[in-house]
């Protein structure tokens, strides 16, 4: 019994069939989180990459020559993408930055006033936080839901 | 050859577009993260400076609430918690309930933070609401002029004008509340 037990599982290779079983839970995975996009351009690759495959060696050089001829033929196009998106992100950074330092300036201040208050310091005894799951709740206590017992 | 390729760098475009407004959503998900958390730092004071009991009803209630403001806001989808809190606030207790919550309410301090977490939750449907609520009644317009039935999206736009509204008036109980205290 015991032997049985100890006995080590075969080992499974990974073959084309798992590589398969995952590469579709990856997609399905991308279509239910709303990821439409990212599995199309996915989609997109794979055929691209599959037509580059199946070419000659000697006829992969006139793809990469029409890929730079589509961005030639459009040069203003891409110029301006490329300064948009870039000016985008960086007023994404400086949004983020901002964010960021409101709160650190936030806290530093609640760390100036909890240094000074000395003695007079009360604890606070149970810790509550946000983490983990939560009861819904919102500002205004339900009256049927006993809550409303605690407001007298 | 060249349309695929036309295509590709197309969808490469769009993608990096994609990563952006992701990113933009992602940081209006923090900031009103890090406005709940100051309401909530703002309570805790008070109870750290001796002003309020850890045990009083105010405090227990509040950062319950404000917890759950918070998980929300980290684990529901930016679209969805505007219509989660939307519904709630026009719900038909909800007059009965501001009036009673706000004659119990008898501390200065308390209310204002109140005040501020009933701003928070405007901003928050707001701000994903505007362009929604401008093309509601556009839509309800044209849907009256030819006597059609407002589309759902229309109909879910026009809910969260009346739960602004509704906060706004909720908020003028509570104002009127910190005026008297």
């Amino acid at each position: 019994m015991n032997s049985s037990k100890s006995q080590k599982k075969p080992v499974v290779g990974y073959g084309g069939w798992e590589f398969a079983r995952d590469f579709s839970a990856g997609i399905f995975g991308l279509l239910n989180t709303g990821r439409i996009f990212p599995a199309f351009g996915l989609l997109l690759l794979v055929i691209f990459g599959l037509i580059v495959w199946r070419l000659p060696d000697t006829d992969l050089a006139f793809v990469i020559g029409d890929f730079f001829d589509v961005l030639r033929s459009s040069t203003a196009l891409a110029f301006g993408l490329f300064a948009s998106s870039n000016v985008v992100w960086l007023v994404l950074f400086r949004k983020q930055k901002r964010i960021y330092e409101n709160e650190i300036n936030r806290l530093s201040d609640i760390r100036r006033d909890l240094f000074h208050l000395g003695n007079d310091q009360v604890l606070i005894e149970k810790h509550r936080t946000s983490n983990g799951s939560h009861v819904e709740s919102y500002i205004l206590p339900d009256s049927n839901d006993g809550k409303s017992k605690d407001m007298k | 050859m060249t349309s695929i390729i036309s295509l590709l760098i197309a969808t490469l475009v769009l993608y990096i577009l994609f990563l952006q407004i992701r990113e933009s959503n992602e940081l209006t998900r923090t900031k009103f993260r890090f406005r709940y958390f100051a309401l909530r730092d703002e309570l805790a004071m008070l109870v750290a400076q001796g002003k309020l009991k850890e045990d009083s009803w105010e405090y227990r209630h509040i950062i319950e609430t404000l917890n759950f403001h918070i998980s929300a806001v980290e684990h529901i989808s930016i679209f969805r918690i505007a219509d989660v809190l939307a519904d709630y606030h026009l719900s038909s207790k909800e007059d009965v309930q501001v009036k009673s919550f706000s004659k119990k309410l008898d501390r200065d301090d308390v209310a204002k933070i109140v005040f501020g977490y009933m701003e928070a939750t405007y901003d928050l449907i707001k701000r994903n609401s505007r362009v929604q609520i401008a093309l509601a009644r556009v839509i309800g317009e044209v849907a009256r002029e030819v006597d059609i039935q407002e589309s759902r999206a229309a109909r879910i736009a026009t809910t969260r004008n009346r739960a602004l509204s509704t906060i706004r008036s909720h908020q003028s109980v509570v104002e009127s509340r910190l005026s008297v205290a």
